[in-house]
């Protein structure tokens, strides 16, 4: 777009990605994402100082904060996003919920405001009826979530999900929902122009989750048939229409076995997981949003879209899936990528990249797209084995059992695949996928490793010498 | 060359290196070659197959590898050690004691068991916040909760004693 693009880093991310990609990077500050990324202040001021048009926030820290799209707007510099009013709007979650309600999107039986105490917590849940679910106003994420099956739970969980959504949130403010049991997660993204044009991306299903983080995504969701999907686009634009939305954003939904859905939130953002939507429409959803940005109209009309093939998402992530998938931090000593036609990468490490425990662990997403998607799931499968990743415990060997799951492979899988499916029996490296095989190898090769004298140099080294170059001189 | 004992995850396979390119394991009879990019992306063929192969973490008991998107905990013994851990196991089964420590760096929030509670295996018996998340640590063993070394709300290490299985 021939636009310079300038950076800021924390301590640590000095030689990050991020930073050596930009035209220019600037420090902001400590390690702690309080002292650096979270800084609104510093980061407006550095702005100023360097002359910037624009900020794009990304899609984590204060992406999704009102206060600082607002101190941005009033600095003069451009927002690549919603308006502060818009993300005000679809912030707190009990405000968006009565707005959805207002305006004909369905949404989840429950309150529509905070819970004041724990008595009438006890109150709402049984006029709701059990199974319920606590969630934080100002929630995302799965922080401050808790589910709740019987009144004797409640005390508990709701004093630990006020915890939760104070210390991630500043705001302990809880409400309750009917638990929908088993339900699809499909979202919708959708764009806007500030000329009042709207567009949907089509859907995107995220129903492999763990603990409320997603770990698969997948577009188009094979559950949803050309009527339902007519239905929640709708459903979605007219949701993003009530906040008078523009830029890029996306609507969360439930859906549940008889594809009724409902409104769940709105992520008032770009996703993590939009390279799958990418994928199926050809769009680059950061350039129109940058495009958008600087007053232009959207490139594309609803009737230029249509879905391309299927794509999948993997989020690889720094965790260790036998010991309660607790992140891991370390040194990547050797990292890898999977290469071929369909397969794209989106990181932020390479070989002898710090994981620290400053930032969320995940490291890389590996996105691909086949026409069919028992094509893209075979796909997935060869990109997670060409992937090589030394020095810390990653999740890419769980990532291969989901694919290989029955009922994910049928499409038949709700958001409670992973607990259902994978952690009743606990996960255990014995639950891998022990190809016999691969078994002798890995014995072969531990055995071989072992005889060899410590700190020992490998036997043989390729590449050592440049050969072409031995032979100019004969 | 003598045989090794390697288990993987929970299988085990006796693997003898018969010369610099045979090897048997279980009986199974392999040509094999080694080669490396560096100490941590290693080649390994197998007949006229090669397998890629990376070293996760490796320390003085185990090796922990990434080949074709499989993670693979690996113990390798000889005869001797082998003899000697089942001695020692027998040893030690009669009075199963055992610390357990923090798996990261992180915050205790909550304790929920005192001590000299009888605990049974996964029964959660504190709270530790980390990243933002918080994660509960569960008993490895039934037993008695004999310790707990920790307190609410302060950090602790990778590492760190928390509490005490006997």
């Amino acid at each position: 777009m021939g636009i310079i693009s300038a950076s800021v880093y924390s301590e640590i991310d000095k030689y990050a990605i991020h930073a050596r990609l930009a035209n220019e990077s600037h420090y902001i500050g400590g390690s702690l994402p309080s002292e650096s990324y979270l800084d609104q202040n510093k980061i407006i001021e550095l702005a100023k100082e360097i002359n910037a048009d624009a900020i794009h926030p990304g899609y984590g820290f204060l992406s999704e904060n009102a206060v600082f799209i607002k101190k941005v707007e009033e600095s003069g510099i451009v927002f690549i996003g919603p308006s502060s009013r818009s993300v005000e709007m679809m912030g707190s979650k009990t405000a968006a919920r009565a707005l959805m309600k207002k305006n004909g999107v369905p949404i989840v039986p429950g309150t529509t405001e905070k819970i004041a105490s724990l008595t009438s917590a006890k109150k709402s849940a049984k006029e709701i009826g059990y199974p319920i679910l606590l969630k934080a106003s100002a929630g995302g994420g799965g922080k401050g979530m808790k589910r709740v099956f019987a009144e004797d739970e409640l005390e508990a969980a709701f004093s630990s999900a006020q915890r939760e959504a104070s210390k991630a949130f500043g705001d302990d403010s809880v409400y309750i929902e009917k638990l929908v049991e088993n339900p699809k997660h499909i979202e919708v993204q959708i764009i806007a122009d500030k000329f009042g044009n709207y567009c949907h991306l089509f859907e995107r299903e995220c129903s492999v989750q763990r603990r409320h983080q997603k770990v698969i995504e997948e577009a188009p969701s094979s559950f949803v048939d050309e009527e339902t999907r007519n239905r929640i686009t709708t459903a979605a634009i007219n949701a993003s229409k009530a906040c008078g939305y523009y830029n890029a954003g996306t609507i969360e939904f439930l859906m549940d076995k008889n594809k009724n859905f409902f409104f769940l939130e709105m992520n008032t953002r770009l996703q993590v997981e939009h390279p799958v939507t990418e994928f199926i429409t050809g769009i680059d959803l950061v350039k129109e949003q940058i495009k958008i940005s600087s007053g232009e109209q959207l490139s594309f009309k609803q009737e230029d879209l249509r879905i391309l093939g299927h794509a999948i998402e993997c989020r690889v992530y720094a965790e260790d899936p036998e010991n309660n998938f607790l992140p891991v931090t370390g040194t990547i000593e050797y990292h890898r990528l999977p290469s071929g036609p369909n397969i794209r990468i989106d990181r932020g490490v390479e070989t002898s990249s710090e994981v620290s425990r400053f930032y969320d662990p995940l490291l890389s997403k590996i996105s691909v797209m086949e026409k069919k998607r028992e094509e893209a799931i075979k796909r997935m499968d060869i990109a997670l084995s060409d992937y090589l990743i030394a020095g810390i415990k990653t999740n890419i060997t769980f990532l291969k059992r989901i694919l290989r799951n029955e009922k994910f492979r049928s499409g038949e899988y709700s958001i409670n695949l992973i607990e259902e499916d994978f952690l009743k029996d606990g996960i255990k490296v014995t639950n891998n996928l022990n190809d016999e095989e691969l078994v002798n190898v890995a014995a072969i090769f531990a055995a071989y490793l072992k005889a060899q004298p410590q700190n020992h140099t490998p036997a043989r080294k390729i590449f050592d010498t440049n050969k072409w170059t031995e032979l100019q001189y004969e | 060359m003598s045989e090794v004992f390697v288990t993987v995850n929970g299988k085990e396979r006796v693997v003898s290196f018969i010369n610099s390119d045979k090897v048997i394991v279980d009986g199974k009879e392999y040509s094999y070659d080694f080669s490396s990019e560096n100490e941590f992306h290693f080649f390994l063929r197998l007949n006229k197959k090669t397998f890629d192969i990376t070293k996760v973490v490796k320390d003085k008991n185990k090796i922990a590898i990434l080949t074709e998107g499989n993670y693979f905990e690996c113990k390798v013994r000889t005869k001797l050690e082998k003899n000697a851990e089942t001695i020692l196991a027998h040893s030690e089964k009669s009075h199963h004691k055992e610390d357990v420590v923090s798996p990261m760096p992180g915050m205790v929030l909550k304790i929920l068991k005192n001590e000299n509670e009888e605990i049974t295996i996964g029964e959660p018996v504190l709270i530790l916040e980390a990243m933002k998340m918080e994660n509960e640590v569960t008993s490895p063993y039934s037993g008695l909760l004999k310790k707990i070394y920790v307190s609410e709300n302060t950090p602790v290490e990778k590492g760190t004693k928390l509490f005490r299985i006997e």
